[in-house]
């Protein structure tokens, strides 16, 4: 531990800590550009300057490390004229195109402007002009004039993704960002570029000109793309569209960064993947019809003690709650025997980093909670060549599929939804339409994904994080638990034929 | 040890009068006009390389040697004058990495060009004294980081090195010694910046020429993260001298606390320009006579004391100073690499600045945000003046624009650009507000 001062203030913290880092978390905020605290120190952009006592110069704070009696101010005249001076520099030569550049409301230039601008530019000089709408590959734009040279996004492909994609190219006000030979960025880490980029040099394709960022709200969550969990925020607009996901800090889990994989899985969430209603063969109906028509086909099959012809298909996708739920009804209490599922036994035993760093083999976000639930409940899982099996020969008359969001489940379904017996029953609680449309005979109930899910996973490392809030994206889009205690009352309590002549003559 | 040699455009040695001149007087370049010094058999006739017999002879340790250029009082001849002796003395003793010695043989600096002749004529004196600095710090390999354009020294020095390979002062168990020492040359590939010590390290580790944040510094934590020192040429040429003569003959030349003498590469409106070596405090006047005195009679209007990155002097301040770090520091320069541009009556000091900014505008590495962006918003604004386009505030302007690139980056190339220009507006103002008037007229003549 080390004592030391900043504006006076004595504060007490472990030696050899970051000053940037320690003013900040202390409320004392120091401007800076290069500085991150998951990369080395580069001491370019020259914003973090300080006053340190005992040296008449001023010294960057992002070189500075916490020790005993280290005394600094970061408030004085000299520190701001300094800031204000070292801002100029950066703006002389940005085009100031915030009307049309996606950082604007996130950016850097504009933030500290506001705080440390001159308010009056002096610069009446031409400004250097360089290539912008720089093609970088399939996800990165590049506009160099926006660029401030803070070297982030080279330092991150050099030692963080270890692709070494980016580098300074030319010197002086020359300097700009590139790629050797202008070859494509590569790798599955691109994009964190983007989000370390501090002005709008860097953007991402998918992102680009979509969104406004002020009119976004961000909602705590865990990536749903593998068994890493990393954390992220998930940028909506009035819970209505996801427009981008955003690593979200976690030191023991994914630091400052996600993969490329993971930040498109929201894409899922929006409405043109979406089954919005209940329907049954393509004829919409109110949750409560739905829940009707399959109680009362449920019901036929258990009351002849037939529920060896009800199958259950699920995926480790799930919460734990949303296990719990569908474990509690259909086995425990409809004493279900047939559920079937991804070998997830075999898949958690192989799991493995996918590319050598954050993404991993196993794609689902709750495999171990999985495997959890399905011994607590003592459920024998048999996969999918069975069901198919079983499907076809019509051994199972009525099947309850559970599908996750992403378009893979639909590859992994497609067979299956070719091999079903005419007879067949078909359930779907599933969120996506192309899942759905597989079945189109079958009863669909729209499902929520993972992002709009309250709840809790378990990640690949046991460490259990939990989904807080969730999102209300559709009307008729519901949880697994909200689907399994509607069954279970529509169940016990049919509608009279009163009530279902009604719903015939709707029909 | 390297064997290429270099067949592209080979500049022509300097076609110099190498005699001393009255009023030099030489220490260093003692033996520069005996024919063929470059060859190590004429070195060795003039008492070459006994600096190093000495030092292994005598069984000098390591502490000697850079007690012995420690007391000296030697001052770094490369610009920023650090004592040498406590440079050496900066090498942890205590760590299990490789230590290496870098000569700073990238001479670029606009007016200096003083190191170019140890480097054609006695590169065997710069490398005695890179073997015995090697030896101080324990180095068992040294690098000569040459000027790209230097195409011609660069043959010279490796000849030189091969020399001193077969002659058994390189190699393994020199002169019996136990002290192996590898050296090579690395020739720059046109940077200025790579002059910088850090910048030089960077390039050498085959990364662009880019200074580092210091700390840690480069007696620590240096090329390829190992204890480096960088030292000029002449530094580095000067040390067999004070082994040979002792460190109190060389403090007994000079003043107190500038010892010894100094190259100085004069250009500019002198009747001889050349490189003159002189006394450390002799006065200006010396040095001026050494040159011949003004060309073609005219009056001096100004000097630029140490290399293009000093402050300019009015003639007055330069006839009133004496040549040592102190005098010069206290008329609000310095000595610098000691690339003296004399300026006479007919000079435009707007242009010469302007002119100046633009080599510091291309020079400008582009790391640090003040640098790079200031440069050439400085270039810009002397440009305007020059084309008769500046307004009454770009003065104030420029400046303001220099002040706030003094002390703000990590090596000191902005301060190089910003601090002459401050000083060319404080002392010669007058020359400014003839372009403001011209301009004002310019402008009202177009309406």
């Amino acid at each position: 531990m080390a004592k030391i001062k900043i504006n006076g203030k004595e504060i007490e913290v472990e030696a050899g800590r970051n000053l940037v880092d320690v003013a900040k978390e202390n409320g004392f905020d120091i401007p800076h550009y290069c500085y991150h605290p998951g990369l080395s120190i580069a001491g370019q952009c020259r914003m973090c300057v300080v006053e340190q006592e005992g040296n008449p110069k001023l010294q960057v704070a992002c070189n500075m490390r916490c020790a005993e009696g280290l005394s600094v101010i970061t408030n004085s005249a000299k520190v701001e004229e300094a800031v204000q001076a070292n801002l100029e520099f950066h703006l002389i030569n940005h085009p100031i195109d915030c009307p049309i550049c996606d950082q604007a409301g996130e950016c850097g230039l504009q933030d500290y402007y506001m705080k440390h601008g001159k308010y009056d530019s002096q610069m009446r000089e031409h400004k250097v002009l360089k290539e912008k709408a720089v093609d970088l590959g399939e996800k990165i734009v590049l506009d160099k004039e926006r660029c401030i040279l803070c070297s982030r996004c080279v330092r991150f492909t050099n030692e963080v993704s270890k692709t070494g994609d980016l580098a300074i190219f030319n010197r002086g006000d020359r300097s700009v960002i590139g790629t050797i030979n202008d070859r494509p960025m590569t790798g599955n880490y691109q994009v964190n570029t983007v989000d370390i980029c501090p002005v709008g040099a860097l953007t991402s394709k998918d992102f680009r000109f979509e969104q406004r960022v002020w009119f976004l709200d961000s909602l705590e969550s865990v990536c749903s793309g593998c068994s890493k969990g990393c954390n992220v925020y998930v940028h909506h607009k009035n819970e209505k569209h996801i427009y981008r996901l955003k690593p979200r800090f976690n030191p023991s889990i994914n630091e400052w960064w996600m993969c490329d994989e993971g930040r498109l899985t929201y894409k899922d969430s929006n409405y043109d993947r979406r089954v919005t209603a209940s329907q049954l063969r393509n004829l919409e109906m109110p949750a409560e019809e739905a829940l009707q028509v399959w109680a009362a086909d449920l019901k036929t099959l258990l009351a002849m003690e037939q529920a060896d012809g009800i199958g259950v298909w699920i995926t480790p996708h799930e919460t734990n709650e949303g296990l719990e739920a569908i474990f509690s009804l259909l086995k425990k209490e409809f004493q279900i025997q047939k559920f079937f599922g991804p070998d997830a036994e075999r898949i958690q035993k192989e799991d493995a980093p996918a590319d050598g760093f954050l993404l991993r083999t196993d794609p689902y976000p709750n495999t171990h909670g999985f495997l959890k639930k399905v011994k607590e409940f003592g459920i024998q899982l048999r996969g999918l060549k069975d069901l198919e099996d079983q499907a076809q020969k019509g051994s199972i008359t009525h099947l309850i599929l559970i599908v996750p969001e992403s378009e893979k489940n639909a590859d992994e379904l497609q067979n299956l939804s070719l091999r079903l017996h005419p007879d067949l029953f078909v359930v779907v609680i599933s969120p996506s339409l192309s899942v759905c449309q597989l079945f189109s005979q079958g009863l669909w109930l729209p499902s929520l994904t993972h992002y709009e899910k309250v709840g809790s996973v378990f990640n690949h490392a046991g460490l259990k994080q939990n989904l807080n809030r969730g999102l209300n994206m559709f009307k008729e889009a519901h949880s697994l638990e909200f689907w399994m205690e509607g069954l279970h009352r529509a169940y016990r309590n049919p509608l009279d034929s009163k009530q279902v002549s009604k719903m015939e003559m709707r029909k | 040890m390297i064997k290429q040699t270099h067949h592209g455009r080979n500049m022509q040695a300097m076609d110099l009068d190498l005699s001393p001149r009255p009023g030099e007087k030489r220490v260093l370049l003692e033996h520069l006009h005996v024919p063929q010094i470059q060859q190590l058999s004429v070195y060795e006739s003039k008492g070459g390389y006994s600096a190093l017999k000495k030092i292994f002879a005598e069984h000098w340790s390591t502490d000697k040697v850079i007690d012995e250029v420690k007391t000296s009082n030697l001052r770094g001849r490369g610009g920023a004058g650090f004592p040498t002796g406590l440079k050496w003395n900066f090498v942890p003793k205590d760590t299990n990495k490789p230590h290496y010695l870098l000569c700073n043989a990238d001479e670029s600096e606009p007016g200096t060009f003083k190191d170019r002749v140890i480097l054609e004529h006695l590169p065997h004196m710069m490398i005695e004294g890179m073997i015995i600095g090697s030896y101080a710090i324990k180095a068992a390999k040294s690098y000569v980081y040459i000027r790209g354009e230097y195409t011609y020294c660069t043959d010279v020095v490796e000849r030189a090195i091969e020399e001193a390979y077969r002659a058994g002062y390189l190699g393994k168990n020199i002169l019996g010694s136990g002290f192996s020492h590898d050296m090579y040359v690395h020739r720059g590939a046109g940077a200025y910046i790579c002059g910088e010590e850090t910048g030089l390290i960077s390039s050498l580790e085959g990364k662009k020429g880019w200074p580092k944040l210091k700390p840690p510094f480069p007696a620590v934590e240096g090329y390829l993260g190992c204890p480096t020192v960088v030292n000029n040429v002449e530094s580095l040429a000067s040390v067999p001298w004070i082994i040979n003569h002792s460190s109190q003959a060389w403090s007994k030349i000079g003043t107190d606390k500038s010892t010894g003498t100094k190259l100085w590469s004069v250009s500019g409106d002198v009747a001889r320009p050349g490189v003159y070596e002189i006394e450390l405090g002799a006065p200006f006047q010396t040095l001026l006579d050494c040159c011949g005195g003004m060309r073609d009679g005219r009056q001096l209007k100004a000097v630029i004391p140490g290399g293009s990155s000093a402050p300019i002097l009015t003639a007055k301040e330069s006839m009133e100073m004496t040549l040592d770090y102190e005098s010069i520091a206290s008329k609000g320069s310095m000595l610098g690499s000691g690339g003296m541009i004399v300026l006479d009556e007919t000079r435009d000091l707007v242009q010469v600045l302007k002119n100046l900014s633009e080599f510091y505008h291309d020079e400008s590495c582009g790391q640090c945000t003040p640098c790079r962006e200031g440069t050439g918003w400085i270039e810009k604004i002397l440009h305007s003046f020059t084309e008769r386009q500046a307004r009454a505030e770009d003065l104030e302007l420029l400046k303001k624009t220099s002040q706030n690139m003094i002390g703000r980056t990590i090596c000191v190339l902005a301060d190089s650009i910003a601090m002459p220009a401050i000083s060319y507006i404080e002392k010669f103002p007058e020359e400014f507000e003839a372009y403001l008037k011209s301009s004002d007229q310019g402008r009202a003549h177009h309406g």
